[in-house]
């Protein structure tokens, strides 16, 4: 294993701490709501979907906001951490260039700061939960779990998307309609239930976020938890990663020479 | 001087670097699908040797020089000294911790301030937040920038960046610094301050690698001058430094 000094220690959590501090400051120089518009977008959505499958599709799922408020949260951090990603080595060009440090503190400083908007819109959810009046259980112990494990899983996509993009910078149109064709195949403002069982292999099982989406609503709002699906969420978020880190590692050496 | 029995601190050996021409080779995706016959016949011609085989010892507290024309390769042996790009052939060895001038201000975001600028900066050359927060009035007051220092960066004069950058990597505790043509920035007193600056980093025993075209700048600072063309090298010339002692 790799040993590192207190020295080292103290300045790779440095290197994080700062270029995560540069990321979130940046964001929302000159925006007056600031981190509010990070909870409005969700929110609209989710304000739309309702009246669209509660009332005009007739959509039969309980505490139907709430369905949708976990789901959409979930989506949105994973979402936005791809997004954030294909700029994370493109727009530090200039950084890249002129030193070498360790890159991949520049797309792990991206995932902190979208991991933060999470925790911080995840907030809102307890106030649904007063609402529909849902208690706590012993499950939510595997929240901070599922969170780390997504985390891992949004690093690796994003470590992917960040060195591909350096080389073909049409890649950030292929997200956008990859992330909406994703976004609509996954079982987010439907249920599970409503698949078709011959669809379910390729819309679940093979699809880490359905996992994801599906195992955050057992958790908070059905009170239970399927270990077959955490077990694979498990294995998916650790393959993105490694696939992801494995890329950007033999990419690195190049970004100098194209930016 | 006795800098033949001093340790060597950057030891390249047959090195070679190709650059694929990668924005001749995709730019975009209506390329791939297009041209695609065209891209092989472009992945070939693309390739261009920028160094060819060169090899070179540069000792502790030696001031190197690196003569070229323009596309000489110069930029590009530095950047392989910084390490921020790979060889295709060849190594490179260098001991101690390096702090490029290459661009001054280039590492700086426009929207930080020059305060969160010096400290990212100084992170990104390898230092603790600890050990720049010790340099940190030092750095402010090399730079001239006063009260400027709490505002962003995006306000100040060039000058005043070259200033900033210059100071930050001077105070990092180099063990080599690497200077591509940054003197040419700033104002002439800030030169001369330069200079000094590096007269004194240099009887510190810190190394230094220069890039320049000029000649005459080059001989007035160095020990000894590689000059460089179309990637190979030339020459490498020992100055005589006894004739002329003249402080900057």
């Amino acid at each position: 294993m790799i040993s590192l000094t207190t020295r080292q220690w103290e300045y790779y959590r440095d290197l994080i701490f700062e270029l995560t501090n540069k990321e979130l400051k940046l964001k929302y120089k000159s925006s007056m709501l600031g981190f509010v518009w990070s909870l409005l977008l969700p929110f609209s959505h989710a304000l739309v979907y309702f009246v669209a499958f509660k009332y005009i599709l007739r959509i039969k799922v309980e505490n139907y906001a709430l369905f949708l408020i976990v789901g959409l949260f979930v989506w949105q951090w994973f979402a936005n951490s791809i997004l954030a990603g294909t700029g994370a080595v493109l727009s530090n060009g200039n950084l890249i260039k002129k030193t070498r440090f360790p890159y991949e503190f520049l797309v792990i400083a991206v995932i902190i700061s979208e991991w933060l908007h999470f925790i911080l819109a995840f907030v809102t959810i307890f106030i649904f939960l007063a609402v529909y009046g849902i208690p706590p259980t012993i499950y939510w112990i595997f929240i901070p779990f599922l969170m780390l494990m997504q985390s891992v899983m949004n690093l690796g996509s994003a470590f992917l998307v960040s060195s591909i993009t350096v080389f073909f910078r049409d890649m950030v149109w292929f997200i956008n309609i990859f992330l909406n064709m994703f976004f609509y195949l996954t079982p987010i403002i439907y249920p599970i239930e409503m698949i078709p069982d011959r669809l379910k292999i390729f819309i679940v099982d093979a699809n880490p976020m359905a996992l994801f989406v599906a195992l955050y609503r057992q958790i908070i709002i059905y009170g239970t938890i399927d270990y077959v699906y955490l077990s694979l969420a498990v294995v998916y978020s650790i393959v993105v990663f490694l696939f992801g880190w494995r890329v950007f590692a033999k990419l690195k050496w190049k970004f100098a020479e194209v930016l | 001087m006795s800098e033949k029995n001093q340790e060597v601190v950057i030891e390249v050996k047959n090195l070679w670097k190709t650059y694929v021409l990668y924005h001749h080779i995709v730019t975009s995706f209506k390329e791939v699908v297009l041209h695609f016959p065209r891209l092989f016949k472009k992945l070939r011609q693309s390739r261009f040797e920028v160094l060819k085989d060169v090899t070179f010892e540069v000792r502790k507290g030696e001031v190197f020089g690196i003569m070229g024309h323009n596309g000489a390769g110069k930029s590009t042996l530095l950047a392989l000294i910084a390490g921020v790009i790979k060889p295709d052939r060849g190594t490179i060895k260098v001991k101690g911790r390096i702090s490029p001038l290459l661009e001054l201000g280039a590492g700086f975001h426009p929207e930080l301030t020059g305060r969160e600028n010096i400290i990212l900066n100084g992170l990104l050359l390898g230092m603790t937040k600890r050990e720049i927060m010790q340099r940190f009035d030092e750095i402010v007051e090399f730079s001239e920038l006063g009260h400027f220092i709490e505002e962003p960066i995006r306000i100040y004069s060039s000058g005043m960046v070259a200033r900033l950058g210059f100071s930050v990597a001077v105070h990092t505790d180099p063990d080599i610094l690497l200077v591509d043509e940054v003197l040419a920035v700033g104002d002439a007193n800030f030169q001369q301050k330069c200079l000094r600056k590096m007269e004194e980093l240099r009887n510190n025993g810190v190394t230094m690698v220069f890039v320049s075209h000029s000649r005459t700048q080059m001989e007035a600072i160095c020990n000894r001058i590689m000059t460089i063309d179309h990637g190979r090298v030339v020459s490498i010339e020992e100055i005589n430094r006894h004739a002329e002692e003249k402080t900057c």
